[in-house]
């Protein structure tokens, strides 16, 4: 594909470098030379200087040819007008990232996406609702949600405590959870182990597991019973997305929001209901003992600082938080951040951007319904075609690829656990977990 | 430097030239050459293949290529290529000394065209068909090759295709790196075409000639299969064709793409082409009255002859029709002078290229200017945009290097050549990659008399020329070889 970005910023840059891994031709547009260059130095790009909604930069970087515009400039008119001109100029896809809500305000008359923007990001939407999964579920390591949240996919680490070490799906303790939730990957170290009923659990395995809500929260609450859920969540810092956090969990937790600028502080009380709003810096002691962090306490550091959030939730855990994230602004850190353990969670914008445009460009090839982050797999939602071959047949009768295994089936708005003797109707939609070489084999058995 | 993932990529590119090397023992069976002669290219290619497959599995992993390594990529695969190159001169006996065995490699891929080889009449085919397909190959880039082909390459490919491809402009045809150096060959191997079937059929040469000319022509080495170069053909139809293929390959081959897709106007829009072109006529004319004048040809001959010599000095290809040698005195240092040219970037020609000679010309009448009016702000444009200062530094700065050397080069050479002439053209002949210089090195004569430390010397000079200095002396700094 020929994909033209627009903005060669942090979320252009991360973008760019998994699209040219997976080698699509990629465009980079934007008005800062040195930027650019820094850009292309460690990149298979074409680079075009100069203002992503002019016409001659856009006629340079040939977007009437694009199959794919992505604008991810700082500036939400930017995005937006550079995806119009895309429209009129006959590219495929227009992405745009768009962080004023005023923009998002859903109105008949001026919909973006009636205007021809296939996906509109707001990226700390999309930021704030991933903490959030991650505070319902704590002990999973990576959690997103499929049909409209009828199914959850959730990552859980085995660790040295945990019920599941050394032991084959059978031979656990609570058989009738494991029949439930099923395990459909595993990563250990940088391989994936797509389990079977002979494959043991080892120790830091990353164990990822398919169900209902209801069925992966309590088996996260088996595996990690020594992770209690969350009461409070302490929230440093009241910028854009740590107002958003706050609104998206005060209804579930006791919110405390962390704010030293007063005028800042008075605004987000005005946004607030039961949030707690205390004007106060979170690099003091007594600021954190104000908020009361305790056992059953997150704290999320989510000031624009990338520094100061690392600090913060040092102090957070010295004061004996049960688990602490933070937002990290700088790709450079993040991997120094997440080997040193200082935090138990990295929060990062744009990379959260970047997997909302990656897990929608897959969706429109393979009909995937996600991607795991950190697996070289895909989840692929497949349709049970009336009278094809396999209508009608046990799941245990398809012979499936090696590394690819059957998740769950969606009937009628029902979840059914894909168990061996489950029977394939028509109409089934069918999600199914395989090794990314594999995605063109299973399409030719559903198909 | 990351010393596993070079040396992996360095395997891949002995094998492209072992395979060579086999198909060249085709040829010599297709021409039921000596036992010999097949068994030597078989042989030498064997080598190859069986080296590059131990090295590629000693190395075998993911390639992760930086910058640097980018560098040490492209010096270490053209040495590594040259050496095994070279063993089917010494194989077959054709030449005797692995000093000169290595010069003619070098020469070969650098697209130098110098030889140590007397009477080329007496060469078997497949010798001749091995040296011309070495200019093919070094014309475009082996690594360039290797970057459209190989598939995993990826940025390191970017990083390879920086290092070797010529001239400091690398605009991309396509945003993968990939699919450009797929296109530039595509051009490439168009053109070679086109040049074969007009040399065949217009020109009047058999096959194997118009083959071996092509490989020659297309990548300005300016290896030929006579003694006499293009002069032995006496042809007015083939002395046009090359003039005329000679003149294509020196045009940056991004030009030759956009004006296939339908777009012929690129070529007068770009400044470098049109400062290039220009001063071909202009160098052409000059040439022209000085050799009608002097009373040496009719005007007609003059003026083929003319265009033919400069084309080929500017180009860097060095091919002769005419003993140059014994013109005017004024052509001959006009002729030297030009060798400093070269193509324009991203042809195949090697020297100065024409885009730097250009910004140079553009920076003096600036400084110039500047000086009687101080507070003027004037900058320097190339197509229309103001040029980088980073860009007009790395520029100046080539160009100080390139003078130092060839100052440095002219004295060492002065111990290993009978004249002052013959050792400072010898010096510009190799380090622009043209071939032919003047006095004892002329068009007539070739290398073979140099001493073998002075070859060694001049082998030096035309990898420094081809890979643009820079690549190459980097390795000289302590710190490229630092963790």
């Amino acid at each position: 594909m020929r994909i033209v970005i627009i903005g060669a910023g942090n979320a252009g840059r991360q973008l760019a470098l998994r699209l040219c891994e997976e080698k699509h031709s990629v465009v980079m547009v934007d008005a800062d030379a040195n930027r650019l260059a820094e850009a292309e130095a460690g990149l298979d790009i074409l680079s075009v200087c100069g203002e992503g909604t002019h016409p001659t930069v856009l006629q340079e970087a040939q977007v009437e040819r694009a199959d794919l515009l992505i604008a991810v400039t700082d500036n939400d008119e930017v995005n937006i007008l550079s995806c119009l001109m895309a429209h009129a100029a006959g590219a495929k896809g227009k992405i745009a990232r768009v962080v004023n809500p005023a923009f998002l305000a859903e109105t008949e008359t001026y919909d973006l996406q009636r205007m021809g923007i296939d996906l509109v990001i707001n990226q700390k939407q999309e930021c704030a609702h991933e903490v959030f999964n991650m505070l319902l579920m704590p002990g999973a390591h990576e959690v997103f949600d499929l049909f409209d949240g009828q199914v959850m996919v959730a990552g859980c680490r085995v660790t040295a405590v945990s019920p599941l070490l050394d032991r084959t799906p059978a031979e656990c303790n609570r058989l009738d959870l494991m029949q439930e939730v099923r395990a459909i990957a595993i990563r250990r170290g940088d391989e994936l182990v797509v389990p079977r009923g002979n494959t043991t659990f080892e120790q830091n395995d990353l164990v990822y597991i398919v169900g209902t809500r209801e069925q992966v929260t309590s088996f996260f609450t088996w595996v990690s019973p020594d992770v209690k859920p969350f009461e409070r969540v302490v929230i440093g810092g009241g910028g854009d997305l740590g107002l958003m956090l706050a609104q998206v969990v005060e209804k579930d937790f006791d919110c405390v929001l962390l704010e030293l600028d007063e005028s800042r502080a008075v605004a987000c009380s005005a946004e607030l209901n039961s949030t707690l709003v205390l004007r106060a810096d979170a690099l003091t002691e007594s600021a954190m003992e104000e908020a009361g962090i305790h056992d059953q306490t997150a704290f999320i550091a989510l000031t624009g600082d990338d520094e100061n959030n690392i600090m913060n939730c040092l102090l957070a855990q010295k004061m004996g938080a049960a688990f602490t994230a933070t937002q990290i602004a700088r790709t450079d850190f993040v991997p120094v951040v997440e080997q040193l353990y200082l935090v138990n969670r990295v929060v990062s914008p744009y990379i959260s951007t970047t997997h909302t445009i990656l897990h929608w460009l897959r969706s429109k090839r393979v009909r995937a319904a996600a991607l795991l982050h950190n697996l070289p797999g895909e989840l692929l939602d497949m349709v049970v075609a009336p009278g094809h071959e396999i209508d009608g047949i046990c799941i245990k009768d398809i012979s499936l690829p090696e590394r690819s295994v059957i998740a769950t089936v969606l009937r009628e708005q029902a979840v059914h656990t894909a168990t061996g003797d489950l029977q394939l109707l028509a109409g089934d939609r069918v999600l199914v977990f395989t090794h990314a070489d594999e995605v063109g084999h299973i399409r030719t058995i559903f198909q | 430097m990351n010393r596993r993932a070079v040396f992996q990529l360095v395997s891949y590119l002995t094998l492209v030239i072992g395979l060579a090397m086999v198909g060249c023992a085709g040829i010599s069976i297709y021409y039921a050459e000596a036992l010999a002669l097949r068994y030597s290219f078989l042989f030498a290619g064997g080598l190859a293949v069986v080296f590059a497959l131990l090295l590629s599995w000693l190395t075998r992993g993911p390639v992760n290529l930086s910058r640097r390594d980018g560098f040490g990529v492209v010096t270490f695969g053209w040495l590594t290529v040259t050496i095994f190159g070279s063993l089917p001169y010494l194989f077959s006996g054709v030449i005797a000394h692995p000093v000169s065995a290595l010069f003619e490699t070098m020469s070969g891929f650098t697209t130098t065209g110098a030889s140590v080889l007397n009477n080329l009449e007496s060469l078997p085919r497949s010798i001749h068909f091995w040296r011309a397909l070495t200019n093919w190959f070094g014309g475009m880039g082996v690594l360039v090759l290797c970057v459209a082909i190989l598939p995993f390459l990826g940025v390191g490919g970017m990083q390879i295709f920086r290092a070797e491809m010529p001239g400091p402009s690398k605009d991309r045809l396509t945003p993968r790196i990939t699919t450009t150096a797929k296109l530039l060959w595509g051009v490439y191997l168009l053109l070679s075409v086109s040049e074969a079937v007009l040399l065949r059929f217009v020109g009047g040469m058999g096959w194997f000639d118009a083959v071996c000319h092509t490989f020659t022509t297309m990548a300005t080495g300016g290896f030929s299969t006579r003694s006499a170069s293009i002069g032995a053909f006496n042809s007015a139809a083939v002395d046009w064709i090359i003039t005329f293929f000679m003149f294509l390959a020196g045009i940056n081959f991004s030009l030759h793409y956009r004006a296939l897709t339908g777009k012929p106007g690129a070529y007068w829009r770009d400044a470098e082409f049109r400062f290039y072109a220009i001063l071909l006529l202009v160098v052409i004319s000059v040439i022209t009255l000085n050799v009608y004048v002097a009373d040496l040809a009719s005007f007609g001959a003059s003026l083929r002859q003319a265009a033919f010599t400069t084309v080929s000095i500017v180009t860097t290809t060095g091919f002769a029709t005419a003993d140059f040698d014994q013109w005017p005195e004024a052509v001959r240092i006009l002729l030297v002078g030009m060798m400093f040219f070269g193509g324009c970037a991203g042809s195949t020609g090697g020297s100065m290229k024409i885009v730097r000679v250009y910004i140079i010309v553009k920076m003096m009448i600036r400084e110039i200017k500047v000086f009687m009016r101080p507070s003027a702000v004037i900058q320097p444009k190339l197509g229309g945009k103001p040029i980088e200062p980073e860009i007009i530094a790395h520029i100046c700065a080539f160009f100080a290097i390139f003078v130092l050397v060839f100052a440095l080069g002219s004295f060492i050479m002065t111990f290993f050549t009978p004249n002052l002439e013959t050792a400072a053209t010898s010096v510009i002949a190799t380090l622009g990659n043209i071939g032919p210089g003047l006095n004892a090195v002329g068009a007539t004569q070739n290398y073979a008399a140099i001493p073998v430390a002075g070859q060694a010397f001049l082998t030096f000079l035309m990898l420094l020329g081809r890979l643009e200095l820079y690549t190459v002396l980097i390795l000289f700094l302590p710190s490229f070889w630092k963790r």
